[in-house]
């Protein structure tokens, strides 16, 4: 339990500083600002163990990677950022479930698993976008489209099908 | 908004900024976000398959004893990564210690909640499970209702006194050997009268003073016969003439006059039925013994008080329960109109006592001491007596119970004495 929610700052250290990385390499001062008073309010509800202001943080989080990117800031910063706020805010998620608990079985074993789950998907996260870094397609207009409604359709799908579970 | 829910809107909001700006690297930082998704997918929790036991220390207990409950988990389905299972114990019970449990539980595996719970006189019963799997990311969830295993009732039995023994004398016993006289000359204690000696009466039993006034005989003393009887035991159970203060109400004293006769009359051997006259009519069949002790026990734990509009007044009381001229024992506040009812029980031939807890006394202690108060009381204690009066000359035992008084000592000094032998109509022979 404590290691989860010694890992949730780490992680939002993490994005913090690799956004800040980012937007200082552009010399975008104000949004250097903007980026740390997010960390900084991030890592405070975490502390406070509030919920939804960390999901606001991590909405920003990947609004100002996506930003960055569209800013054409150095995009391998901006996705470690994701990765590193997704990161946060399950932990940080994973960490008040913990806490809420009234008894919890095995703790140990339970944190154990969801970080190893947690390293599995980040890892495999920055595989796969390091991979699409290195992929430059060319499309054009129609393909573009048909991936696009294909993404769409898909995961309107996948999200469908983890409500019904609920 | 579910977790998943703000996925799936940041992934079409980053797909779509990607579109309209022609930004492919958008989708770059959409993708730790579908994987994440898809996590949750791939390991999204199967329907809890579990079975549930939940063990009782004791189901039956006393008031303010705690019971230990042990909840046991066990999974028959696939692997659960996360699953909080939350039991349900009454919510008149007050409980110590964790009534929900956060587990990973594997196939076969099984796990244990355990608390305690203590309450005061009822029948508690226990609910479903709930259970809620989880995957590790907390992106689906499914929910299970488990039905309630046994066992499903908690019975907190009523904290009885002892009561040494009470002298009843019904004018009909039943024929097995006991402690109640029965006006039938044979073996027995006490003296009943003298008849003419007969071959095999023990010589210690023949009575000298008589045997020499007539030289032609001999005469044996006889003793008084003594068995058991059929006692009806009928708690009032009507809400209007339970006296209600805030945190405790006069049928609790009832019910514990109950339980407490009720073990006094099936200690001396005596067959005992229960009923209890209220909202309904919860008939205990009459019986011997310590099973029937048990019987009766748990139906005073069930009883409430309430309203009925049939069972309003006392005269739809049930006399094809009871045996013919056996004892009845009321125990009830009373109230004014009540007397016709049970003279006319009396009439009918049945011995009645009635133990009377006293309403008055119980809200005068709650109540301020103001004249108008005082006054009032005063009224409803000559009321009292009227009634009482009355019932004692139609030869009804009444014992007029302060509960603020020990209910045995109160007892033992009312009906000490065996009762005299009276005509069903009330007039001392």
């Amino acid at each position: 339990m404590k290691t989860a929610r010694r890992l949730t700052f780490v992680t939002i250290s993490l994005g913090t500083l690799a956004l800040l990385l980012g937007y200082a390499h552009d010399g975008q001062w104000p949004w250097v600002a903007a980026v740390a008073g997010t960390g900084l309010g991030w890592a405070a509800s975490a502390w406070l163990g509030r919920e939804w202001p960390e999901t606001l943080a991590f909405v920003a989080t990947v609004g100002l990677a996506a930003r960055g990117v569209v800013q054409s800031l150095p995009t391998g910063w901006m996705v470690v950022a994701v990765v590193a706020g997704l990161s946060a805010w399950t932990l940080g998620h994973f960490a008040r479930r913990m806490a809420s608990a009234p008894q919890v079985q095995d703790a140990d074993r339970l944190a154990r698993r969801f970080l190893l789950r947690l390293l599995a998907v980040d890892a495999l996260s920055l595989a796969v976008a390091a991979l699409a870094l290195l992929i430059d397609i060319r499309l054009t207009f129609l393909p573009a489209l048909t991936l696009g409604v294909l993404l769409f359709l898909g995961l309107t799908r996948l999200v469908s099908a983890l409500r019904r579970e609920t | 908004m579910r977790r998943s829910t703000l996925l799936a809107v940041l992934i079409y909001g980053l797909a779509f900024a990607a579109f309209t700006l022609f930004e492919g690297r958008l989708l770059v930082l959409a993708l730790p976000l579908i994987i994440a998704l898809a996590a949750g997918l791939l390991y999204r929790p199967q329907k809890p398959c579990l079975r549930v036991e939940r063990v009782l220390e004791s189901d039956r207990v006393g008031e303010g004893v705690p019971v230990a409950v042990t909840l046991r988990v066990t999974n028959e389905g696939p692997a659960l990564e996360e699953i909080a299972v939350q039991d349900a114990p009454p919510a008149t019970l007050h409980v110590n210690g964790n009534t929900s449990m956060l587990m990973a539980l594997a196939s076969d595996e099984t796990a244990e909640i355990t608390y305690t719970v203590e309450g005061r006189r009822g029948c508690h019963v226990f609910e479903s499970v709930q259970a809620e799997a989880r995957d590790h990311f907390d992106l689906s969830a499914r929910r299970e209702t488990l039905p309630a295993p046994e066992p499903l009732a908690l019975y907190v039995l009523p904290a009885a006194p002892h009561v040494r023994r009470v002298a009843i004398r019904p004018r009909q016993t039943r024929v097995y050997a006991g402690s109640i006289p029965t006006r039938v000359g044979g073996a027995g204690i006490e003296f009943f009268g003298v008849r003419l000696y007969q071959p095999s009466d023990p010589p210690r039993h023949i009575n000298w003073k008589v045997s020499a006034r007539h030289t032609e005989a001999l005469f044996t003393n006889e003793f008084e016969q003594e068995h058991v009887a059929d006692v009806g035991l009928i708690v009032d159970a009507r809400q209007r003439v339970n006296a209600m203060l805030a945190n405790r109400e006069l049928f609790e004293y009832s019910v514990l006059a109950a339980s407490a006769l009720a073990q006094a009359f099936l200690q001396e051997g005596n067959r005992v039925g229960l009923l209890l006259y209220g909202r309904f009519l919860d008939w205990t069949t009459p019986g011997y013994g310590k099973y029937q002790r048990e019987r009766i026990l748990r139906a005073l734990a069930r009883a409430e008080s309430g309203e009925s509009q049939v069972f309003d007044g006392l005269q739809y009381l049930p006399t094809r329960y009871f045996p013919a001229k056996s004892q009845l024992v009321l125990i009830s506040p009373l109230c004014a109109d009540d007397p016709p009812f049970l003279i006319a029980l009396r009439s009918q031939g049945y011995e009645l006592l009635v133990i009377s807890p006293n309403p008055v006394a119980f809200e005068r202690k709650a109540l301020p001491d103001t004249p108008e108060i005082g006054l009032a009381a005063r009224i409803a204690a000559i009321e009292r007596t009227i009634t009482f009066r009355r019932l004692r000359q139609a030869g009804v035992r009444v014992v007029d119970w302060n509960v603020e008084h020990a209910f045995e000592r109160t007892l033992a000094t009312a009906l000490a004495h065996q009762p005299p032998r009276v005509r069903p109509l009330g007039i001392v022979r």
